[in-house]
């Protein structure tokens, strides 16, 4: 085997390359971009860039709504795909045509889901025909702060189905007999479900959180298709901000502000891991 | 010692090549430029012969050949309107065209004769007239043969026109015209030694032609489906018969514009983007061969003549240019002119004369100037300089991130700059640098009539100078509106329509006063809401306007319209104020209003920037030139940069109108003197209008008017110079046009508009650059 290790790296060079070119090259660049000035001269600045974005309320403003709304999707669609899951791996073979449903809005273009929705929240939509019908006011859903509700429903409709598949997975590969053994012992419930499903399904369950919160933190073209490039301020994400500034050719603040980002997410993630690790141990 | 001599000739022959190298291409030429004030003709047709070319102006014919300073004046006059001895009818001749044929000039005399008592036009003939060119240097015509024009006529009631045609070719026997004929633009063959003429068929949306090898025409259709396609076709005319040679298809409206073929070889030459490109049909390559001014277009096509000499005539001059690639100028300065501004497009032709040695290429891609960030992060040197709107975002960026050559080195732009005002001149730095020029200020309000005014019984200074006041005064003269025979405006402006107008003035003086006062820009302010407050409150139908205009069964607006009309219409919309428009204060009053009785009315004046390219490899040209450009800047235009220059001036036509409208003066005097009855009566009215001609040419015809002076000098204080705003380009205008359009719709109250706007901004402002 290892006589062909020549040959080997050979098949693996255009990956490599293709990875080094927009990859590796791109992520230095962005850094480089992200020290200097931008000005003819270009002159290196070192952290000045960072400080002043850090002092930028917008800035701020966006990653705090960034954070906010990955903090109430991700854990919502997680836990709606765990129960949604657990009821679909009760029925068995009726189960594949709700599952099949429940994953269409996950293929489906997000503008054309986005048309949905602005007729279902529409200030004449269905929904506020039905808050009229009972008696309330109706709700400018698609404008201010009440924008917030369409789009994290939106995306928990979108993001629910993919996650139920994960852990449908993950529930449908536990051996039955665990179970059928711990009924046999006189387990409950809840015993069941403490000490079989959640040890057996807690990687998936972390790979669920972590892509969703991944998601989460992506949420702007439905923001951006309905409320512009400056929507209301409860809504204006982090992406609004580096999509403004890609739009005034400043490639500074955007690469900027995206590094900044990025470090409060290897942060978020390591410390993730570093749970799932010891809930692990635990459990095991 | 072989290796000696061969050195000593190699030395020998760089120097002998050396001059000509340095050089622009031999035989370039300008020819009868308007602006030069020796010559006041205006060409009408070109033409040549072998080597020499024939232009056709109103006094004459002139020839020239290449290595010739000037022009060849042959005096002739060849339209006339001769009148018969009983004044029944008149035959008038006029010029259709100029030809070159068998070795001699002809023009196309179209002769046409006038019934005067039915009213009636019925045409004569269409002849091919040879142009005899005297020794004494005169020119006459010999009337010759008539021309078949039979397929080229119009018809409308009783009367016979022929159409002119557009362009004419010749090739072998046969004139080739253009005409807009009845189905659109038409191509027909016209023989020139008798017989029938025929349209040219075949043809799907004739863009130009020219005259090929073979005895062929070269055609090239411009067509639009989804995209432009140009399409070259030769037609034969021995077998009627078109055959493609060449076809591109894009996005862009480009196509090959002033086609000219070498007959020797078949190469087509065209301009494109301030370049004479060549293009070989065979291997389909282009090489540019030599510069143009950027509207060179002309509709009468262009041509070669002997030596390769490409000759186009446009509105401003005759341009020659050597078609040889080897003897371009070493150096070609490429100048982005997107803002169109007229004195780069002078400069072109003042500097080419100062400085042979170098090509200018002036192009006008729209498309350059907005990605004109990324050619600076990318150091491009595609263009030299770029002269784009200070209002644009990209400007903007490039100013601010420092992407322009010093200029403080050259003392003519600092002396130049140095005079205007001080808010101008620190926009015209940066880090204490001269860094852009500018030219072409514009500004523009809306204006009122000053007769309208007058049948109101009002004078100008009665119109109050801010914008509640001012709606307030307005409300007050509906009830008299009617009785005065005055309407508030044109008949095709509803409620909506202007009352949205006047938003638009407000929001726009707004803006104004925020940039002049330098505070945070804030739209939720008492400032405008009460101006905006008192415009919801005008009540419009008072004053007749329509809620909907009515139009006529055919879909026509319909009604007719005189001058005279026009003065009873109180607002007549947007008028340009800066002294380059002196017409404006004859019959209207610019209106300038404030805010509010404590602020100031504010003239913002959008300019047009032109700075050097950081990275060009050509700066000292470069830098030269925009010294040209200067120089080639109108006096209106300084003016309205230079607070100092306040000396009136004519303009150039004054004297030559002024003296054309005294001679028909007298001739009309003369002929009232012995006029009686019926006739007396029409010259007494010929004599007003004409003294009404020679007071407006009197009020009117200024370069730098002292009226304009006057008005504008009463705003010095108070001007601004605009700069780019987010509110005005890109998507944030467009999300800002929907909240403005809601409010205008009806479905946003004020107080909604002005919050959702000012949250908008608040976040633009936050976000910074």
């Amino acid at each position: 085997m290892f006589t062909k290790k020549k040959s080997v790296l050979l098949f693996l060079l255009p990956g490599c390359m293709g990875l080094m070119v927009f990859y590796v090259v791109p992520f230095f660049g962005g850094v480089w971009y992200s020290v200097t000035d931008g000005t003819y001269k270009n002159s290196f600045v070192g952290l000045q860039n960072y400080l002043a974005i850090w002092k930028n309320q917008m800035f701020l403003l966006g990653l705090k709504n960034t954070l906010v709304l990955s903090l109430i999707c991700a854990p919502t669609v997680w836990l709606l795909s765990f129960v949604a899951a657990s009821l679909l791996a009760r029925i068995k073979p009726a189960g594949a045509l709700f599952r099949n449903s429940i994953l269409l809005p996950y293929l489906m273009p997000s503008s054309a889901m986005l048309l949905i929705w602005l007729v279902i929240f529409d200030y004449g939509g269905p929904i506020n025909r039905a808050i009229a019908g009972m008696g309330l006011e109706r709700v400018l859903w698609l404008e201010g702060g009440a924008l917030r509700v369409p789009i994290i429903l939106l995306f928990i409709w979108k993001n629910l189905g993919f996650a139920v598949i994960i852990f449908l997975s993950a529930l449908q590969a536990i051996p039955e007999p665990l179970y059928e053994f711990a009924r046999l012992e006189g387990a409950g419930f809840w015993k069941q479900t403490f000490s079989i499903t959640l040890p057996m399904v807690v990687p998936s369950a972390f790979l669920v959180i972590i892509l969703e919160w991944i998601n989460a933190f992506k949420i702007f073209k439905e923001v951006y298709f309905i409320g512009g490039a400056y929507p209301d301020e409860s809504v204006y994400t982090l992406q609004n901000y580096m999509n403004n500034m890609f739009s005034k050719l400043n490639y500074q603040n955007v690469t900027t502000a995206a590094y900044s980002f990025a470090l409060i997410v290897f942060a978020l993630f390591g410390a993730l891991f570093l749970t799932q690790r010891r809930l692990m141990k635990t459990l095991t | 010692m072989r290796k000696c001599i061969k050195a000593l000739l190699a030395l020998a022959l760089c120097l002998a090549l050396l001059p000509v190298a340095a050089l622009a291409s031999p035989g370039d030429a300008v020819l009868a430029r308007r602006d030069d004030a020796s010559f006041t003709d205006y060409i009408r047709a070109t033409a040549s012969l072998g080597d020499t070319l024939y232009l056709l102006g109103n006094s004459g014919v002139y020839t020239w050949k290449p290595g010739e300073a000037d022009l060849t004046m042959y005096e002739g006059k060849f339209e006339n309107d001769e009148w018969s001895e009983d004044n029944s009818s008149s035959t008038y001749s006029n010029v259709a065209g100029m030809v070159a044929w068998n070795g001699e000039i002809y023009i196309i005399e179209n002769v046409t004769r006038f019934e005067a008592q039915q009213g009636t036009n019925a045409f004569e003939g269409m002849y091919l007239s040879k142009l005899v060119f005297g020794e004494d240097g005169t020119c006459t015509c010999e009337r010759g043969d008539q021309l078949d024009w039979e397929p080229l006529m119009e018809y409308y009631d009783e009367n016979e026109y022929a159409r002119s045609p557009e362009q004419t070719v010749v090739v072998g026997d046969t004139l080739y015209a253009k005409i807009y004929g009845d189905n659109g633009i038409e191509l027909y063959a016209i023989p020139l030694d008798g017989g029938y003429s025929k349209q040219v068929e075949g043809i799907e949306e004739l863009y130009a032609f020219a005259a090929y090898t073979e005895g062929r025409l070269l055609v090239e259709e411009l067509t639009y489906n989804d995209g432009y396609t140009i399409t070259l076709k030769t037609y034969d005319p021995e077998s009627d018969s078109m055959d493609l040679v060449y076809s591109k298809a894009g996005d862009d409206y480009d196509p090959l514009v002033g086609i000219a073929v070498d007959p020797e070889n078949g190469f087509i030459y065209y301009q494109s983007q301030g370049m004479l490109d060549r293009l070989d049909v065979e291997t389909l390559d282009v090489v540019p061969v030599n510069d143009l001014p950027a509207n060179a277009y002309s509709e009468s096509g262009a041509l070669l003549l002997d030596g390769g000499y490409y000759v186009t005539a446009t509105y401003e001059a005759v341009i020659v240019r050597n078609t040889d690639p080897a003897l371009r100028a070493e150096k070609t300065l490429s100048v982005c002119n997107s803002a169109y501004v007229d004195a780069i497009n002078r400069a072109y032709y003042d500097f080419g004369n100062a400085r042979g040695d170098v090509s200018v290429a002036i192009s006008t891609d729209y498309s350059a100037s907005q990605n004109l960030v990324e050619a600076m992060m990318n150091h491009s040197t595609q263009y030299d300089i770029y002269v784009i709107r200070g209002t644009e975002s990209a400007y903007s960026a490039v100013y601010n991130r420092g992407y322009m050559t010093e200029l403080s080195g050259s003392k003519i732009l600092s002396d130049f700059v140095g005079q205007m005002y001080p808010g101008l001149i620190d926009q015209l730095q940066y880090n204490g640098q001269l860094v852009a020029i500018p030219f072409e200020p514009e500004s523009s309000t809306f204006a009122m009539s000053k007769a309208a005014l007058e049948k109101l019984g009002c004078a100008p200074e009665d119109v109050p100078a801010n914008w509640p006041d001012f709606l307030d005064w307005l409300g007050t003269l509906a009830p008299k509106m009617e009785e005065a025979g005055v309407s508030l405006a044109y008949e095709w402006e509803t409620q909506a329509n202007f009352r949205e107008e006047l938003f638009n003035h407000i929001f726009t003086d707004y803006q104004k006063y925020l940039n002049y006062s330098g505070q945070e820009q804030g739209y939720n302010t008492d400032l405008l809401y009460n101006a905006l407050k008192k415009l919801e409150e005008l009540d419009l139908s008072a004053f007749g306007l329509p809620e909907e205009i009515n139009y006529d069964e055919d879909g026509s607006f319909g009604g007719s319209w005189s001058e005279e009309d026009s003065k009873s219409i109180l607002f007549q919309g947007f008028t340009s104020c800066t002294i380059a428009d002196s017409y404006s204060f004859r019959e209207y009053i610019p209106l300038l209003l404030s805010m509010d009785a404590n602020t100031p009315a504010i003239m913002q004046l959008s300019v047009s920037y032109a700075f050097v390219n950081p990275y060009s490899e050509n700066k000292e040209e470069a830098i030269a030139f925009l010294e040209t450009a200067t120089g080639s800047m109108r006096d209106a235009q300084k003016a309205s940069l230079i607070p100092t220059m306040n000396e009136p001036a004519r303009s150039s036509y004054y004297e030559e109108n002024k003296k054309s409208i005294q001679e028909e003066l007298d001739n009309i005097n003369s002929l009232l003197a012995e006029a009686t009855g019926e006739d007396k009566q029409m010259y007494e009215d010929m004599l007003r209008d004409y003294q009404q001609y020679m007071e407006y040419i009197e009020y009117d015809m200024w370069e730098i008017s002292p009226y304009a002076i006057e008005w504008y000098r009463a705003h010095d204080d108070n001007i601004i110079f605009e700069k780019y705003h987010p509110l005005y380009s890109g998507e944030s205008s467009a999300e800002i046009y929907d909240i403005l359009q809601q409010y205008i719709g009806g479905t946003m109250t004020l107080e909604q508009m002005l919050r959702s706007i000012d949250q908008k901004v608040q976040m633009m402002v936050l976000e910074g650059n």
